[in-house]
């Protein structure tokens, strides 16, 4: 899709943020500028009978700092933590429905498997005591939009609303269908977020297919770009943004974070569940995304990686990226968050603040884990690196083949 | 310039009442129940024993043994429908610019029913004895990734996943990319299989009739669960034409809004259906006069065909009572994720071929639900535009609006 210009263009202006790595924005900032990891070893159950032990699970959200428990009682974890951000992020705007402005305000959501454990509880319910023991009050949330869906009851948003659930670009895809609609003018303004919950169900899944680290020899732990990576710590979390069209966004003061440029998507004829052979289109959105924003990659400031510490999805990355930037790969920063917030469908949205934090601050997060790395990159290590961004490159890459870049830029 | 329009130009279908667009069609026409006793899992411990459920499809005579390994009954269902629908577009994919075609699929469940398996297995002998393949196609996206490596197309791709109506806004997305112009050839549509974990959830919300939907009857007393898939082919107009492709119908335009309201209720005045099709027609550029026909969502809930009836007489005033309404959820049921696909392609069949399906089951007229709902027979009347309405759980709705191609 090509770029726009000028008032039209649409930007960020708010930001919602609960993860593993903090709970609100400021404190996911403070976290991840002080170097903390929200991967640690797994205590909402027990692990002893897999290989894997870690996780990042946001064990400092409670939905009671966000709504009053006869709002949440019976929303799924993952509504909890869609809501819990879209309360954040509609405060940041300073955005509030009227009724006359209802049906405009729309819910654009990602998740990649949604409400996993309570879907799980309610079947385990009915094998155990047959249709009896079908819990009717569970049925509700187990349906993938339910998170959207709970935010628009929430907060009486009426306008466009759907979900997105597409492994790992789920929150990528919402926000290029929100960027799609914006411009469409089906919506005057947009929450738009992805969100995924850790479980005992999702992390044993995942374990049975080994789809989580240590695969193979070695220790355990997200170590994106790494040599000695052997496989991804699952996560959880959600991010959320308010996206607008500048003009409407300048007419209400509100502040802006930054504006979604370009979005580019496209398809790597790959397995089901495999990252192999996907360089080249992963390269190809990228491409689309830098030309759909009218730059070159040498005017890249950024590039927020999708990388997880798989062996085969990092190494197609590195290449893409390569191939795409030339010369400019040795000098353009880029990092992953993963190692933060963990590896997890609907991250892509959270990525998506992280990075427009970044961008308010001037500074860019280092990949924790990452010491040796296998690729000739600008990689960022350790600490945070100072530095003004203009344009930023957000990767959203997912096994099975679909690719979808998007490029913010600074509007200061 | 004139703006880029979308032409559809292949159908593909499987579902209970047919296991292709022929049969299919024909089956919707003469009005037969494809609801019936459940074979796929038991049933016998519920109060309803019934669903629309896709019989005599053998998976092996389409898929190897090692591609079974990796699909769940969704996405063979999905993969045959889609197979369908590519081979009457007439395209060969191989020979196309395969950058600039899309994949957009709206799904449920996705590969719950192989979940469901590995659950109940593993609940009986422990996991270390279960099959983990069973959870590879768990994800909804599955059926999108594994159509898209199919035929190795590298355009955009994307999986809504909104329950009853995401196969709609598929579609809906697709026009949007179409008219874009980021992609000149979309496949889209939805696929959905019956599984118990939908099933008992249905039935513990009691929502389910026992015997058969009655969409928009005074004694409905709720749905009907269905499965199946629906594929559209659709192409850009203009390419459409040059290439002397046999056109269906044009997609006009789509709507997409949010009650805001209730998880599992619809809106009572049914505000969000409202701004649905308005919306929809408005994108249209089609006035309320012109519609000819209205499919409805009726999923024969109480709530839900009120709601749908009062949103219809509240868009459409007095000229509500002389366009007709169908349920076509009394014969393929209601198939969730691919419900919004299967009844695209029956609107485009109407479109094409000016004829109108029933609702059946229709027995006794609802003095709140007045509306002429094409009771049991099916009728021939033009049909220049068609409105095909998709509300889901949670409020999420979505209209879709089609129209005769103008050559």
């Amino acid at each position: 899709m090509t770029g726009i210009k000028g008032s039209d263009e649409i930007v960020i202006t708010g930001i919602g943020i609960v993860s593993a790595c903090g709970v609100g924005k400021e404190a996911f900032w403070a976290n991840c500028l002080g170097g903390r990891t929200g991967i640690a070893p797994v205590r909402s159950f027990d692990t002893s009978a897999y290989r894997s032990h870690l996780g990042a699970e946001a064990r400092d959200f409670n939905p009671k700092d966000f709504m009053p428990p006869l709002k949440y009682r019976r929303m799924s974890r993952v509504s909890r933590l869609a809501v819990a951000a879209s309360i954040e992020a509609l405060q940041d705007a300073a955005l509030e429905a009227s009724p006359q402005s209802a049906s405009s305000l729309g819910v654009i959501i990602g998740t990649g498997y949604g409400s996993t454990s309570q879907t799980d509880d309610f079947f385990v319910g009915m094998l155990r005591e047959g249709p009896e023991g079908a819990n009717p009050s569970l049925f509700p949330d187990t349906v993938p939009n339910a998170a959207a869906s709970q935010i628009s009851i929430y907060h009486g948003w009426k306008g466009p609303n759907t979900t997105f659930s597409h492994n790992e670009v789920s929150g990528e895809q919402a926000l290029a269908y929100a960027y799609c609609s914006l411009q469409e003018g089906r919506a005057e303004a947009l929450l738009v977020g992805s969100v995924d919950e850790f479980s005992a169900v999702l992390f044993h899944s995942l374990a049975a297919i080994r789809a989580l680290s240590p695969k193979g020899p070695g220790e355990e732990g997200m170590r994106p770009f790494d040599r000695r990576r052997n496989g991804r710590v699952l996560g959880e979390g959600a991010g959320i943004l308010v996206l607008e069209k500048k003009r409407r966004a300048l007419e209400r003061g509100a502040k802006i974070y930054g504006a979604l440029v370009s979005c580019a998507s496209t398809g790597g004829p790959v397995a089901i569940n495999q990252y192999e052979n996907g360089a080249e289109q992963m390269g190809r959105a990228v491409q689309n995304a830098l030309k759909g924003a009218g730059i070159s990659p040498s005017e890249v400031d950024y590039i927020c990686a999708t990388a997880n510490s798989s062996v085969e999805l990092d190494r197609a990355e590195a290449l893409a990226i390569q191939k795409v930037f030339g010369r400019a790969s040795l000098t353009v920063p880029i990092s992953s968050l993963k190692g933060h917030i963990g590896d997890f469908c609907g991250s892509g949205v959270l990525r998506a603040a992280a990075l427009l934090l970044s961008m308010e601050n001037g500074k860019i997060l280092p990949t924790l884990g990452l010491k040796n790395s296998e690729f000739d990159l600008d990689h960022v290590i350790d600490q945070p690196r100072t530095r003004p961004i203009r344009y930023a490159l957000l990767d959203g890459f997912s096994f099975g083949g679909s690719n979808v870049c998007l490029v913010f830029k600074n509007e200061r | 310039m004139s703006p880029r329009n979308a032409a559809v130009t292949g159908l593909g279908i499987i579902t209970a009442i047919g296991g292709d667009v022929p049969s299919f069609w024909g089956n919707l026409l003469a009005g037969v129940c494809g609801i019936e006793p459940i074979t796929l899992f038991d049933p016998s411990r519920y109060r309803s024993k019934k669903a629309a459920e896709v019989k005599g499809f053998d998976p092996r005579r389409y898929f190897s043994h090692r591609q079974l390994k990796r699909l769940s009954r969704c996405d063979q269902l999905g993969l045959k429908a889609a197979e369908e629908a590519v081979v009457d577009s007439g395209l060969v994919l191989a020979g196309e610019n395969r950058e600039k075609i899309g994949v957009f699929i709206g799904g449920g469940a996705g590969g719950i029913f192989s979940a469901e398996r590995y659950r109940r297995e593993m609940l009986a002998k422990g996991w270390r004895r279960v099959q983990p393949s069973l959870l590879l196609p768990f994800a909804t996206s599955a059926i999108t990734d594994a159509l898209a490596e199919r035929h190795q197309i590298l355009g955009p791709r994307a999986t809504v996943a909104t329950a009853c109506s995401s196969s709609a806004t598929a579609i809906g997305y697709a026009l949007s990319l179409i008219r874009s112009g980021e992609v000149d050839v979309a496949i889209a549509g939805g696929s959905e299989s019956l599984s118990e974990v939908t099933f008992g959830g249905f039935n513990s919300l009691r929502s389910v009739d026992e015997i058969f939907c009655r969409p928009f009857d005074l004694n409905r007393k709720g749905l009907s669960l269905g499965e199946g898939a629906a594929f559209l082919v659709m192409e850009e107009g203009e390419r459409a034409r040059q290439r002397g492709a046999k056109v269906y119908a044009e997609i006009l335009g789509y709507g997409l809004t949010g009650d805001g309201n209730h998880m599992t209720a619809p809106d009572p005045d049914g505000n969000g259906a409202f701004r649905a099709m308005a919306e929809a027609l408005q994108d249209s550029g089609i006035s309320p006069g012109e519609v000819d026909w209205i499919n409805a969502h009726g999923t024969a809930t109480p709530a839900n065909d009120l709601a749908e009836t009062r949103a219809i007489k509240n868009l459409f005033g007095r000229r509500a009572y002389q366009i007709p309404v169908s349920g076509i959820k009394s014969m393929v049921g209601h198939c969730l994720g691919a419900a919004g696909a299967v009844e695209a392609v029956a609107s485009v069949l109407s479109v094409k071929e000016d004829k109108i399906p029933p609702t059946i089951h229709y027995q006794t007229p609802d003095p709140e639900c007045d509306l002429d709902y094409v009771p049991n027979q099916s009728r021939s009347r033009t049909v220049e535009v068609a409105l095909s309405n998709s509300f889901a759980f949670g409020g999420n709705n979505t209209v879709l609006v089609f129209g005769k191609w103008k050559k």
